[in-house]
Parts: structure tokens; C-alpha cells; sequence
């Protein structure tokens, strides 16, 4: 618990003490979204439609672009190879940081989710069916991110090669979290999306961070 | 275990997989030849597709094909991680062009044989859209390829990929079908009976074979110039490459 007090503490005062850019990643995801109605008709009915994934387009983005924050920057000053020299097990650590990373970033962006949501006209049950996508689907989001970026460490030029190796990754959380909440705005029951993201949640939480661990032992062995 | 360090001795294997070349060759042309042949012109038309079935004999074994290639490579990770076998780094190097070969060639196969049948070329259903992230794993496990470093760190984080990616892609699959799906059932099925006549089946199962064997002659050229180029400098190439010199020159001369 001590090493979760101390890594979550560094990793907030790194975040708030550069606040611009913190608030930069936060109102990327909600500009990106705001840009969409701008692009059509902006009718209710039509932005209920496409409100779920745009919502969700939106995370994908964001979660690239915060990518550094994990293990980039700290691999680049030097810190994660500090890490990995302390008596801890490396995969708390890991698990730790990922942790912290949840929420600084998203804990925010769950919050502001049903603000956001409201403003498309999506309904109360709706929105809590989408908050519940957020809940079980950015844990995931940030397990395979932190993958992808531990994997690319040691690529220069790595910015394209994230996107690739990211994206494709990502295809079954934004199926499921996008289809619980048309189903629940069809009248339809949303049980069954929403189940394979608890899936997901708990096969990844077993795996990735193992693999995380894994790769970063590799990196600097 | 002796055995198999002499079977994983770059040199041995250079020489086992340039003896399986031609058989993988010939069998290759042989059965896609009668697969060919006996496909597009014997075997009667269909009776709801006429002769536009008749794509089916290039298009489903590039789609099986494109995901067996993926099974393949996941195995090798495996090993290329656990033992430690350079062979197994190369082999996963080398399927992944060939792998997003047979995904592209599943691909516009099937947009072809989507257009006189559904309509239309690309429709986002179930299977292709599968099929196109497929190939965006292979681009993107080819460009874990390229960089290369530290080249047997790279080659376990290229594996590692890999093998998260087998994880996730029946996941995928499932999911992409979950969300859509146009797509005529499987035509053929290991457990259960395949829906196809008997006389279609038999070129069907023949070019299987046939562009497998291809898939794998090519895969293995892939394997053989990258197990030369690894071991460029030791002793056996070398002697390889100037009897090699002689013979192209008692062949010029």
C-alpha cells in the first residue's frame, strides 16, 4: 500500500504540476466529441445515433495521444529503469501505475461522460449503460495501451507503429461498449455486451499486466 | 536433445528446407492444377450462383489459409519465447508478408464475388471486416519487424505481440460477428458435415492443399534467405557461397 501511496503520488504531481497539459488531454476527448454534431444536421434523434461511438472514437484518441504517460516519459528520464532496480515485485509496480494511471485520467472522463452524453439527448438509462462501458472498457483500454507502449519503447520513431499495433486491438471493446448502449436505446437487452466486457475486463487484468511485466524485463535485460 | 540442436543448427536447417523446396513445389503445382483445372471448368455451374460460385476455390483457401498462417506464427512465438529458438523468431518474421498476402488475396477475392452476388463490393459484415483487421495485425506485426535494434529483444516483443494477439483475435471475430453478419455460413466444417457437393468439394480440398504448400514454399524462401543473412559470416556460408561461385562459372564458361 505504501508503494501504491508513493507511485500514485508522483504520478499526480507529475500530471498536476504540467496542469496544461493535463487539462489538454481531458478537453482533446471533449472538443473531438463536440466537433461532431458540428459535421451534420444536428437533430437529436440523428445524434443519439452516433453518439456511443463517437464517445468512444473519442477515448481510442485520447488514449494515444496520453500513450507517453505511460512508461515513455518515465522511460526516457531514466525513472523506469529505477523501478526496476527496487525490491518490489516489478508486476505491482506495474499493476500500480496502471492503476494511478486509471484514475488520473479516466476517473475524470467518467465523471464527465453523462455531461457530455446529456448534450447528445441520450436518456438516463442510457447514459448509465454507457458509464457502466466506460467503467469495464478503460481499464482495458489502458491494460493493452500500456502493452503496446512497453512494446515500443525502443523504436525512435514509434508514433505510427502505436497506432497499428493499438487499433486493431481495440475492436471488440468498442463493439461491445457502443452495442450495450444502441441495444438499451433500441429497447433491447444490453446484458449480454456488457458481460463479455466484464470478460475482457478480468482475462486482460489476468494477462496483459504479466505481459507487460514480461516486456519491460526484456527491454532491459 | 543432441538431435535437436543438430535439427536447429542453422547450416542443417538451411540445407532440410532447401531439399523440402521442390517437393513443397510440385505438390503445390500439381494439386492446384487439378484444382484449377477441375474447379473452373469441370464441375457443374451452381445452382443459385451459376459460374460466379466458381471464386470460392481461391477465396476460401486464403481465408482459411490466412488464419492457419496466424496459428502458425503463434506456435513459432511460443517457441521462439520459451526455448529460445532463433529459427522461431525467423519463422514468425517470415510469415507475417506471406500471412497478410493470403489476408489481401481473401480480401479482393471476396470483394469480387461480393459484387455479382450481394451487389456491392465491401459491406461491413461480419467476416470481412474480421478478416481486415487480420490484415492491419500482419502490417503491424511486419513493422515490428523492421527497426531492428537488439535483434533478439526485438524478436521477443515481436512475440509477445503475436501471441496477445492470438488471444484477442477470436475475440475479435466473435465480437465483429456479434455486431453484424451477412456473410453466407461456413462452407466447409471439420466436426460437422460441409454444406458443398461432393464433386465441388474435391478441387475445393485440392487447392487448400495446393496454395498451402505454395504459402509454405514461399514462407520458407522467407525463412532460408533470413537464416543466410544470420549466419553471413560463419564458416559455412562462406564455403557455401564459393563452391557456389565455382559452379556459376563452369555454368557461364
Amino acid at each position: 500500500m505504501k508503494l501504491f501511496k508513493a507511485l500514485f503520488w508522483r504520478d499526480c504531481q507529475l500530471c498536476f504540476r504540467q496542469s496544461g497539459d493535463y487539462l489538454l488531454a481531458l478537453s482533446f476527448w471533449f472538443l473531438f466529441v463536440c466537433f461532431f454534431p458540428l459535421t451534420n444536421i444536428a437533430s437529436p434523434q440523428l445524434l443519439q445515433s452516433f453518439a456511443p461511438g463517437i464517445i468512444w472514437l473519442g477515448l481510442l484518441l485520447t488514449q494515444l495521444l496520453n500513450l507517453s504517460k505511460l512508461f515513455r516519459d518515465d522511460y526516457q528520464d531514466g525513472v523506469l529503469a529505477e523501478l526496476l532496480q527496487s525490491p518490489h515485485e516489478l508486476f505491482l509496480i506495474v499493476l500500480f501505475k496502471l492503476i494511478s494511471f486509471w484514475i488520473i485520467f479516466y476517473l475524470p472522463i467518467f465523471l464527465l461522460a453523462p455531461v457530455l452524453a446529456s448534450m447528445f439527448h441520450l436518456s438516463v438509462h442510457a447514459i448509465f449503460i454507457l458509464e457502466a462501458g466506460i467503467l469495464l472498457g478503460s481499464p482495458i483500454l489502458t491494460l493493452f495501451s500500456a502493452f503496446v507502449s512497453s512494446l515500443t519503447l525502443t523504436i525512435r520513431n514509434n508514433n505510427l507503429i502505436i497506432n497499428l499495433l493499438f487499433l486493431p486491438l481495440t475492436v471488440p471493446i468498442l463493439i461491445f461498449s457502443t452495442s450495450a448502449v444502441n441495444r438499451v436505446m433500441l429497447g433491447l437487452s444490453y446484458a449480454a455486451p456488457i458481460a463479455w466486457l466484464g470478460v475482457m475486463l478480468l482475462l486482460s487484468l489476468a494477462i496483459m499486466p504479466l505481459a507487460i511485466t514480461y516486456t519491460l524485463k526484456t527491454i532491459f535485460e | 536433445m543432441k538431435f535437436f540442436k543438430h535439427l536447429l543448427s542453422p547450416k542443417y536447417s538451411y540445407e532440410l528446407i532447401g531439399k523440402l523446396m521442390p517437393w513443397l513445389g510440385w505438390i503445390a503445382a500439381f494439386t492446384m492444377l487439378y484444382g484449377l483445372v477441375d474447379g473452373l471448368f469441370i464441375v457443374p455451374p451452381d445452382y443459385q450462383q451459376g459460374d460466379g460460385f466458381r471464386i470460392i476455390y481461391i477465396h476460401v483457401p486464403c481465408a482459411f489459409l490466412s488464419l492457419m498462417i496466424y496459428a502458425v506464427m503463434a506456435i513459432a512465438a511460443l517457441l521462439g519465447l520459451v526455448w529460445r529458438i532463433k529459427l522461431a523468431d525467423f519463422a514468425v518474421i517470415a510469415g507475417a508478408p506471406v500471412g497478410a498476402m493470403a489476408t489481401l488475396i481473401a480480401l479482393v477475392t471476396g470483394s469480387l464475388w461480393g459484387k455479382p452476388m450481394w451487389g456491392t463490393w465491401w459491406v461491413w459484415d461480419a467476416r470481412l471486416t474480421s478478416e481486415l483487421i487480420l490484415l492491419f495485425i500482419y502490417i503491424a506485426i511486419m513493422g515490428l519487424s523492421t527497426g531492428l535494434a537488439n535483434q533478439s529483444q526485438q524478436s521477443r516483443l515481436r512475440n509477445i505481440f503475436v501471441l496477445v494477439g492470438s488471444l484477442n483475435l477470436p475475440i475479435i471475430h466473435y465480437s465483429v460477428y456479434w455486431w453484424n453478419t451477412l456473410h453466407q455460413g461456413s462452407t466447409l466444417s471439420v466436426t460437422g458435415p460441409s454444406h458443398i457437393a461432393l464433386v465441388m468439394l474435391r478441387p475445393l480440398l485440392a487447392m487448400i492443399i495446393g496454395l498451402g504448400c505454395l504459402f509454405a514454399l514461399i514462407g520458407l524462401m522467407r525463412l532460408r534467405n533470413l537464416i543466410l543473412w544470420e549466419s553471413r559470416k560463419s564458416q559455412w556460408v562462406r564455403l557455401w557461397v564459393a563452391t557456389n561461385k565455382n559452379n556459376n562459372k563452369k555454368e557461364v564458361l
